[in-house]
């Protein structure tokens, strides 16, 4: 009866190598999440798997617009993805809708019903950002709006469906 | 390689297999300890939720239970007695539970998914962490105090 095949030493090595791969990708580079909720609806729906690239911020910095993944600092870790939407310093205001960054309107081209937010003008704390969601129609209070920053997040979302 | 190594290399995985399975069903089945017993109250808790049992549910409580949305044991019965009819599905998922222990007296924290469908065809979907406070009531680990954590970033 023959139980291992004749080179079974290299069909361990190559499955621990492969295995080993996919941990140093996931720990290092790529991470798959699966989105649950709708404030990002309508760029990312209800159950989609997310795709967040974990090194693309070592080498250029958060942009404007940049959906990003990030995490609560304590435990449980809660995972969050949302929309980078201003600077530290800069003065965030919404009305009837139009978001305005240090008095300009702002035009959001992933916007596709804008709602009716009026928030009062605020400031970005030092060294974090502002994110928010796009679904806009459910009521401010009803959505999560964090500053964070640079620890708190993960990654850049670069692929959902 | 040879028959015998092979033979002996199977002998060894298989008694291998054999002893962790006797270790698991001492340690898990047999002899549970509080931490087990704590983890197996709270799937059943949420079992009998998922099932409507809310008279099951709510024998893991304790009558001076309160909880963060004002709730006492007697509110929380009459609001789940009152509402569980108006669900068709509840699908509760729990994760990253942690326990610290005393005696007598536990706090769990944990993160929890819950999905809603009502008899309406609407869909509910919340998330959250949550503290919970047990203490040994009669032998059984019982739930006398639930708040929602804040979300906390740097």
């Amino acid at each position: 009866m023959r139980i291992f095949p004749e080179n079974w030493r290299i069909a361990v090595i190559r499955t621990t190598a492969f295995v080993l791969v996919i941990i140093l990708i996931r720990t290092f580079a790529l991470q798959w999440f699966r989105a649950f909720g709708m404030s990002m609806e309508p760029t990312i729906k209800d159950g989609s798997i997310v795709l967040a690239n974990k090194l693309v911020y070592r080498f250029r910095p958060v942009q404007r617009g940049d959906i990003v993944i990030f995490r609560t600092s304590n435990k449980p870790y809660v995972y969050f993805i949302k929309r980078v939407i201003a600077f530290p310093g800069e003065k965030v205001e919404f009305r009837n809708g139009k978001l305005f960054i240090n008095d300009k309107e702002i035009i959001e081209p992933y916007i596709k019903e804008r709602g009716d937010w009026n928030v009062e003008p605020f400031i970005v704390k030092e060294g974090h950002f502002f994110v928010c969601g796009d679904n806009r129609l459910t009521f401010w209070e009803g959505h999560l709006h964090p500053q964070i920053s640079m620890k708190n997040i993960i990654g850049k979302a670069i692929g959902y469906k | 390689m040879r028959r015998k190594t092979r033979k002996f290399i199977l002998r060894l995985f298989f008694s291998l297999v054999f002893l962790c399975g006797i270790a698991f069903f001492v340690k898990f089945v047999l002899f549970p300890d509080e931490n087990a017993k704590i983890q197996k109250t709270i799937n059943m808790a949420i079992s009998e939720l998922e099932n409507k049992d809310i008279n099951n549910f709510i024998r893991h409580f304790t009558l001076d239970y309160r909880d963060g949305f004002d709730n006492t044991y007697g509110t929380l019965y009459i609001f789940l007695r009152n509402n569980i009819n108006m669900c068709r599905y509840i699908d509760i998922d729990i994760s990253q539970m942690e326990i610290e222990r005393n005696k007598s007296d536990a706090t769990v924290k944990f993160f929890v998914k819950a999905v809603i469908r009502t008899t309406d065809g609407e869909l509910y979907k919340e998330a959250g962490r949550f503290i919970l406070k047990m203490r040994k009531e009669d032998f059984k680990w019982k739930i006398y105090r639930l708040d929602e954590m804040e979300y906390e970033f740097d």
